[in-house]
């Protein structure tokens, strides 16, 4: 290894990462997406390594897991992305002993909720809202969630959104990508801390956008429409199948939660909805 | 178009999960998950292969308590749509 690579460790679900890198610039970008997750001593050996090369003439950078494919990309946004989609894959491999749900995770007072809901339908700014307002921000995409605990693991990467959100300034350390906006963990307004701490899973809300509707609508949903929502969101069901393609973790994990359709449109008002919510139930 | 002599023919290829009553069916094929509620559970239950339309609605009328007219409309409906999502082989 040449003295100008740097190694970060990662601990994502008590997965030991380890990522060599010959850039400090990528070492930058490194430590903003995933500074919450980084390490300084892996407890164990490595469950995963990477190699990320910049080469500096033609600005490609190239990802090279161990064992698994190389990604070559120039675009620093597109980089994020591949590295992240190939990380979660394994990880869900590794564990494939959680349920990964495609989700938003917050915490309010030491309960957890998820905010599941479809690409680009809003959890990313609707987390971004929450985390203002009093809640503690474990992920906005990634619910890796303990079936016999029912405790849901924090995966803090900078929350991730496709445009400037309308409420709440960004922080000066943002990284902006050629389709992306990556808000470090370490400038939110939340707990220092709080973002690596699996927290028990309350509430879980199924987000829609509506922009007819002038106030935000919640309302308790039934047990079955609740289940087929979840397993929709699953990632990995089939890890847990028993001859039923793992529908029944989806149903065994509704039954054990609270489960609300939310219908959103302003952003604090959702917020503030959700917040009187969680303190009642 | 089907009438009370139709004996449904539930896919074999499919995922049913009970919940209290109502149903989760999984349709891997067409990557499709479906939501029963209590009475189209109880009408898929009867589709046995065995059963026609005719003696699914004579079941719902003794477990409902309804008329025989309202119990063939609502089986012949139920069933319909079941056939339109594919639920049930040709």
């Amino acid at each position: 290894m040449s003295k100008d690579t740097n190694v970060i460790k990662l601990s994502v679900f008590n997965c030991d990462i380890s990522i060599s890198i010959n850039s400090p610039d990528l070492v930058n970008v490194f430590e903003l997406v995933y500074g919450a997750m980084i390490v300084h001593q892996a407890v164990g050996s490595f469950k995963l390594s990477y190699l990320i090369t910049l080469n500096k003439s033609t600005n490609e950078i190239s990802i090279q897991r161990e064992g698994g494919p190389q990604y070559i990309t120039s675009d620093i946004g597109e980089f994020i992305f591949l590295f992240e989609k190939d990380m979660t894959i394994e990880l869900q491999k590794l564990r494939s002993d959680l349920l990964f749900i495609h989700s938003a995770v917050l915490e309010y007072k030491g309960r957890g909720m998820l905010l599941v809901a479809p690409s680009g339908t809003g959890k990313s700014t609707t987390s971004w809202a929450m985390l203002n307002s009093g809640f503690n921000y474990l992920s906005d995409e990634l619910a890796p969630i303990d079936l016999t605990t029912r405790q849901v693991q924090p995966y803090p990467h900078a929350l991730c959104l496709k445009a400037e959100p309308p409420l709440f300034d960004l922080p000066d350390d943002c990284l902006f990508t050629s389709q992306t906006i990556h808000v470090p963990v370490r400038s939110m307004s939340c707990k220092p801390g709080s973002q690596m701490a699996p927290v028990s899973l309350d509430f879980i809300f199924f987000l829609e956008y509506d922009a007819e509707i002038s106030e935000p609508v919640v309302s308790s949903i039934g047990l079955a429409q609740a289940s087929a929502k979840l397993y929709s969101n699953s990632l990995n069901a089939l890890a847990h199948d028993n001859g039923d393609k793992g529908l029944h973790v989806a149903v065994s994990l509704a039954k054990t939660v609270q489960n609300f359709s939310l219908r959103s449109n302003h952003l604090d008002k959702t917020c503030e909805k959700i917040r009187i919510m969680l303190e009642s139930c | 178009m089907i009438d009370t002599t139709y004996i449904p023919k539930p896919r074999t290829d499919i995922t049913l999960q009970d919940i209290d009553g109502e149903s989760l069916i999984l349709d891997n094929n067409n990557e499709v998950i479906h939501q029963l509620n209590d009475t189209a559970t109880f009408i898929w239950q009867q589709c046995n292969s065995l059963n026609s339309v005719s003696d699914i609605s004579s079941l719902v009328v003794e477990h409902y308590l309804v008329s025989e007219e309202n119990a063939k409309n609502d089986v012949l409906t139920v069933i319909s749509n079941f056939k339109g999502l594919n639920l049930l082989d040709e």
